[in-house]
């Protein structure tokens, strides 16, 4: 972690990223009313954005660092794919689907034998 | 809910205002609040993970308040991005705030005596927006600040005790239950994608995942913003000549 980040380094990130987050916030209440929001800004920035949470969620199941590596691959995607059939199977399924994701992954100790 | 939509309030009085206050309060605690602990135990985890300070983690949840840019901001911290990279990644990602503030604040007209939206709008996040955006309709105008207000005040206080809970469990229990601490907001991300319902946005995430593995691996630092913003840029751009394509042709 110091080989990475000074502390002074971490704040004035988080500085910034406090700045950038309140950003969109107070432009929104300054815009209310004023800017068209089906424009083609918001649709670059809509794609860029999922495109980031795309890539954060893929590093985080398929490369993650820390305990969750000891976790084998074919187990993590394993939990991925059950729970994202329970999600599609019907409207409004986020809790149970999360709830199942962490209790199969929770019994990964107990039967990775298996995997 | 029922009792406030009969009320003979006329205008936005103190206690109109504080009893949506209350309403926003009980429903934010049932509605979203299970997940968003979820979350923000997920990100504790992932903090102490990485080696932050719990505090220093708590009061990234204070004042950013929003749970995928504070897991972009641990992440990149983790793999040694710069402080601009970080910032610039989360900058974009919280762009949503942006379109979200502009969709539910012209659906509370403004009184005289309010708090100020400009500090109030800290308390938008996918959670009191998505319960706002569902209940305004059945809410009377003059209610919806108050209940705004209450259920996004709840949603912030709940994530500060949360995260430190995460944080010090994630040391605390046996690791089979840390497994179940850092899986919940990847699982989240990923569930949550199967509501997205444009299908140029439902491209980015797929293409700027996969590429991803391959970026991760070779620019660990810049991963994130050459798989974000490169490849969600060249989905958009692909959408847009499609787009302008297929109205030449109609």
């Amino acid at each position: 972690m110091d080989a990475f980040f000074t502390e002074n380094k971490l704040w004035s990130a988080l500085i910034f990223v406090i700045l950038a987050t309140y950003f969109w916030r107070g432009l929104g209440v300054l815009a209310s009313g004023k800017i068209d929001k089906d424009g083609e800004i918001f649709k670059w920035l809509s794609a860029v954005t999922y495109a980031i949470l795309g890539a954060l969620t893929f590093k985080l199941i398929l490369l993650p660092v820390g305990l969750l590596s000891q976790v084998s691959m074919s187990y993590r995607i394993f939990v991925c794919i059950v729970c994202f059939l329970l999600m599609i199977s019907k409207k409004g399924r986020l809790v149970p689907a999360l709830i199942l994701g962490c209790v199969l992954i929770m019994l990964y100790d107990f039967i990775k034998g298996y995997f | 809910m029922q009792e406030l939509k009969n009320s003979k309030t006329k205008s936005l009085s103190t206690s109109s205002f504080k009893s949506a206050f209350w309403l926003g309060v009980k429903n934010g605690l049932v509605g979203p609040a299970p997940v968003l602990v979820a979350g923000m135990m997920g990100f504790g985890a992932m903090s102490h993970g990485v080696g932050l300070d719990p505090f220093f983690a708590t009061f990234i949840s204070l004042s950013v308040f929003a749970l995928p840019g504070q897991v972009v901001f641990v992440e990149m911290v983790s793999v040694g991005a710069s402080a601009s990279a970080i910032a610039f990644a989360v900058a974009i990602t919280s762009a949503r705030f942006l379109t979200m503030t502009l969709t539910l604040f012209p659906q509370i007209p403004k009184e005289l005596k309010e708090p100020p939206r400009l500090l109030t709008v800290h308390l938008v996040a996918m959670s009191a927006w998505t319960y706002c955006m569902l209940e305004f309709p059945k809410l009377k105008n003059e209610l919806r600040y108050g209940y705004f207000v209450g259920i996004g005040t709840i949603c912030l206080l709940i994530s500060l005790p949360a995260t430190l809970i995460g944080y010090w469990l994630s040391d605390a229990v046996p690791i089979w239950v840390t497994y179940a601490l850092l899986f919940v907001n990847p699982l989240f991300f990923l569930m949550s994608f199967t509501e997205v319902p444009i299908r140029s946005n439902q491209l980015a995430i797929v293409f700027g995942g996969v590429s991803s593995i391959y970026f991760f691996q070779y620019y660990p630092s810049n991963a994130l913003l050459i798989s974000g913003v490169g490849v969600g840029s060249l989905i958009y751009l692909i959408d847009f000549f499609f787009r302008k394509f297929s109205r030449s042709k109609n």
